[in-house]
């Protein structure tokens, strides 16, 4: 029991419980959180952590907890819609490659490798600039680049479904091709897919906050975690407060989603256990 | 082997092509006006007008696109209009130093992977291993920007043991551009003092760089070591009386790495997106910074320039590392 110590149920116990409470303060932030995200407490610019503000304010009296709470809606609603946009996308399109082949795989996945070799954050940046940034410049931003993993895993999952017995007996009824796409492949695909997507929703808050931190996501004032932590850069000496608590959220979230999707995949996947 | 080399060598131009068709017509579908942009906020009418006519803006994205590999096929990148200089002299200057910086954090974060990777395997279930997985996890989760202002603020500015910003003290004279790489140049030119400067300047942004590729190596070398380790020729090989550091190293090490020597090309592609980060908040001046300088000016050609040379690279490394494979693995025959 001990030697599992790491792995179960505490570290999975620990994400689910994690990613639920962020969830919920997504849901709920404007009605928990004690001040509104863009509420101005002049008496109190730049004050430390104290009762009246746990987690201090920023240069325009503005509190953090509050600003980190209403920010919890912005980066956990752009992965909610990215992930499930682009892993629909992926899948489609891996799953069409791989059960087709021939030169639609070919073409499709000469197009991922083209994705592939292009670095997330600067493809994300292009678009960003593109179209000037805002949250929707984000959202496009990232399903443009996002969906290529999950192409690639669609791909790998339909051509082995495509060999086995079911699939050759759907065919001999007499199935169309889009039946046995949608009825019988992708439905076989979802445990890889979710682990996938579960793991990646920690990189896609990580790249929001992280155009958001360069410029090009989120902008003021909207309270966006990465933003934050850019506006409180010049405050880092004196006012840690600023910049580290808004970064510590993003970090606990992310630990969040990978602690669950890393149990995920020990429940889909055996062999590495 | 030949025959094999020439056609993934092919497919490489393929995916360059496709990268530069496709960041060019993304870049350029913009509601903005980059003629305004670029020629400053007193330009007057006909500064614009000549801009945009010396830069196709006025044409179709398909005409400009085509503009543009015409000159891109006569080896010209174009003149950044932002920087007044041609992309390519830019390039040069800032590419070595990025060049630098992320192939030492991929070097770095490839040994210290696969090492961690086979200590975990080896210790399957023991504390090594479980600890080695709860940082791994921590490491994937901490945002890249904030572990870089954490070091700066711990190692730079409170301990004040390590340089903050920069490629090389204020004070110490430059290498001699032999091939750029300032380590390797003044390692050649026998300047140590210069040496020291660039190592220090180097250790804090290449160390948080290699962290994310460190992580995902320990973690493809971890289950390839632990399927390879239960193989019966492993047991084969113990039964044999061999030390295990040899059945470790010689017997499953060199057939689990192919796994993680495939993910080297993957592995670059992410250290470049995380060098635009660390030269940011690092102040490097790498190509890194001049391509987020570039799409804050909307430097469509300084901007395309980094993207050729950051989908070179890659083809470069995917090119090498398919190869490597059949030496790695004698079972792979090219056909």
């Amino acid at each position: 029991m001990k030697k599992h110590f790491f792995k179960t149920p505490l570290t999975s116990g620990l994400g689910f419980g994690i990613v639920f409470l962020f969830l919920f303060v997504a849901a709920f932030g404007p009605l928990i959180a004690p001040y509104g995200s863009n509420h101005m407490d002049f008496d109190h610019i730049l004050s430390s952590p104290s009762l009246k503000h746990p987690f201090g304010t920023d240069s325009l009296g503005r509190d953090i907890l509050s600003r980190v709470m209403y920010g919890a809606r912005i980066d956990l609603m752009v992965v909610l819609i990215v992930v499930p946009a682009a892993g629909f996308l992926g899948v489609i399109l891996g799953t069409v490659a791989g059960i087709t082949g021939g030169f639609i795989d070919d073409l499709i996945m000469r197009i991922t490798d083209v994705f592939m070799s292009i670095p997330y954050l600067v493809l994300t940046m292009s678009v960003a600039a593109a179209l000037g940034p805002s949250l929707r410049t984000v959202i496009i931003a990232m399903i443009t680049a996002w969906w290529r993993g999950y192409a690639r895993i669609a791909r790998g999952e339909a051509i082995s479904i495509c060999e086995s017995v079911y699939i050759e007996a759907a065919e001999a009824i007499g199935a169309s091709r889009l039946r046995i796409i949608f009825r019988h492949t992708i439905p076989n695909e979802v445990g890889p897919i979710l682990v996938y997507s579960t793991l990646d929703m920690g990189a896609a808050i990580l790249t929001v906050a992280a155009l958001s931190f360069l410029g090009y996501g989120v902008q003021p004032p909207m309270p966006e975690w990465g933003a934050m932590v850019t506006q409180g850069r010049d405050y880092l000496m004196n006012q840690w407060w600023l910049s580290i608590i808004p970064g510590l959220a993003i970090f606990t979230v992310v630990w969040g989603f990978n602690m669950v999707g890393d149990k995920l995949r020990d429940v889909f996947d055996p062999r590495i256990r | 082997m030949l025959a094999y080399t020439a056609r993934r060598l092919g497919e490489a131009l393929l995916v360059i092509l496709g990268v530069v068709i496709f960041v060019f017509v993304v870049s350029h579908l913009l509601p903005a006006n980059p003629a305004k942009v670029w020629a400053g906020s007193k330009s007057s009418n006909e500064q614009v007008e000549r801009i945009k006519e010396e830069y196709h803006l006025d044409e179709p994205v398909h005409k400009q696109l085509y503009f543009y590999l015409i000159q891109l096929g006569s080896g010209d990148l174009g003149l950044s209009p932002v920087t007044n200089n041609p992309v390519f002299k830019d390039l040069q200057r800032f590419a070595p130093a990025t060049l630098e910086l992320a192939l030492i954090s991929v070097f770095l974060g490839s040994i210290g992977g696969i090492y961690l990777g086979v200590i975990s395997a080896v210790h399957k279930d023991s504390w090594v291993d479980q600890l080695s997985r709860v940082i791994a996890l921590a490491g994937v989760s901490l945002p890249l920007f904030l572990l870089a202002l954490l070091a700066q603020l711990l190692f730079s500015f409170s301990l004040n043991w390590l340089p903050f910003a920069g490629r090389i003290g204020q004070s110490v004279a430059s290498p001699p551009n032999i091939t750029g790489f300032y380590l390797l140049d003044s390692l050649i030119s026998g300047q140590m003092g210069t040496f020291v400067s660039v190592l220090r300047h180097l250790a804090l942004p290449s160390l948080l760089l290699s962290f994310s590729s460190l992580v995902r190596i320990t973690r493809i070398t971890r289950s390839s070591m632990v399927e390879v380790l239960s193989q019966d020729y492993v047991l084969t090989a113990r039964s044999k009386g061999l030390k295990e550091r040899m059945v470790i190293y010689r017997h499953a090490l060199r057939n689990a790495i192919s796994s993680s020597i495939s993910l080297l090309g993957l592995t670059l592609v992410y250290t470049f997106g995380g060098t635009v980060v660390i030269e940011v908040v690092f102040g490097w001046p790498g190509m890194g910074r001049y391509a987020a300088s570039a799409i804050h000016t909307l430097d469509f050609p300084a901007l395309m320039g980094f993207v050729l040379v950051v989908s070179t690279v890659v083809a470069i490394v995917n090119l090498i590392v398919d190869l490597m494979y059949g030496v790695m693995d004698p079972r792979i025959k090219y056909a």
